[in-house]
């Protein structure tokens, strides 16, 4: 549970981001900061379960994140991490790139410990 | 329709693309030929679902962005339930394919609309069924019709022995996938035994497994088609 406590505060500290959701693979929640949490945490797990087996039907050997993108130019990003699945919610100016890349170091540096 | 998806292809990084129905129809493609039919449907129902799940909690979702170590795959609706899916290179130059995608999309959806309800391709090799037109339904009404179906009508003997087989390989999602099977049946054909094989097919792709395939279809033949002959 630290190490949730780490990435959390990790994914906190990043730029960009409107809310975030951390949830298990059955959408059970484990963290948040979001409002309609029933909903995100539902969607969020269904569609990081479904990213994986379209990964398996590409034959791809990692699925590295899910981008919903709003017509507002928000955007919802869903990323696998191990056991869990982390949603986080894009302001419409940030870069999504530069957002996955820094949520990528805080659960690398976390991994590397 | 294949000429437009073709204008994908002049951007670099892009694999190809495909138009994938929810009613199990892949419109148009030009992907290479390792990526087999089933498996674009397989895929076209995944990311229809995410499209539609997305949909429950962001109404106003324009498009679906999913990253691989290998592949990009980029989704947007063209018309109600009828998808573009563009498979592209991690190399990608995203911008430049949403610009395309943004230009082809009126194109698409005239295309889509010159041709309603006519497949291109048909999932897997289909046996021969009715020509008469499958009856036009809201969701709402193929969903009771699918369920009447089970209930009342000549076919419930034939649908419950489905059931019954399906059920042993898919368990208490039996009931859910035969329903949706029978929306797409409806869609695609005129119910009737004869189109039967036709329903078959349908579930198979649901259940996907090979050995529950083969499981399936070895009940459904013993007890449906050569009990009935």
């Amino acid at each position: 549970m630290a190490k949730v406590e780490e990435l959390v505060n990790g994914i906190q500290k990043i730029q960009g981001l409107e809310g975030y959701i951390l949830v298990k693979q059955d959408g059970q929640v484990v963290s948040h900061n979001v409002s309609n949490v029933e909903r995100l945490s539902a969607m969020i797990a269904v569609s990081g379960s479904m990213g994986n087996t379209v990964k398996t039907e590409l034959g791809a050997s990692h699925f590295r994140y899910l981008m919903l993108a709003r017509k507002t130019n928000e955007k919802l990003l869903v990323i696998p991490i191990e056991s869990f699945i982390l949603g986080v919610l894009q302001d419409p100016d940030a870069y999504t790139p530069d957002i996955v890349s820094k949520i990528q170091s805080v659960i690398n540096g976390l991994r590397a410990r | 329709m294949n000429q437009v998806l073709n204008e994908f292809k002049t951007v670099q990084g892009v694999t190809g693309a495909y138009v994938f129905n929810v009613k199990g129809l892949v419109m148009a493609n030009n992907l290479p030929a390792l990526f087999k039919e089933a498996k674009l449907l397989n895929m076209g129902k995944m990311l229809s679902k995410i499209f539609s799940a997305g949909r429950l909690t962001f109404p106003d979702i324009t498009e679906v962005f999913l990253s691989y170590e290998e592949s990009i795959v980029v989704v947007r609706e063209i018309v109600d339930k009828a998808y573009l899916i563009i498979l592209c290179e991690p190399s990608l130059n995203v911008n430049l394919v949403t610009l395309t995608m943004n230009l082809a999309m009126d194109d698409l959806r005239e295309k889509i609309a010159s041709i309603p309800a006519v497949p291109v391709q048909q999932p897997e090799a289909p046996p021969a069924v009715e020509k008469s037109s499958p009856v036009e339904r809201t969701p709402g009404q193929k969903k009771g019709a699918a369920r009447e179906m089970l209930k009342s009508g000549p076919l419930v003997p034939f649908l419950q022995a489905m059931l019954t087989a399906l059920a042993k390989v898919m368990g208490p999602m039996a009931r859910i996938i035969l329903e949706e099977s029978l929306e797409v049946w409806q869609a695609v054909c005129q119910p009737s035994y004869d189109t039967l094989p036709k329903l078959v097919d349908i579930l198979t792709l649901e259940i996907k497994d090979p050995e529950k395939v083969s499981s399936f279809r070895e009940m459904v033949n013993s007890n449906i088609f050569e009990k009935d002959m």
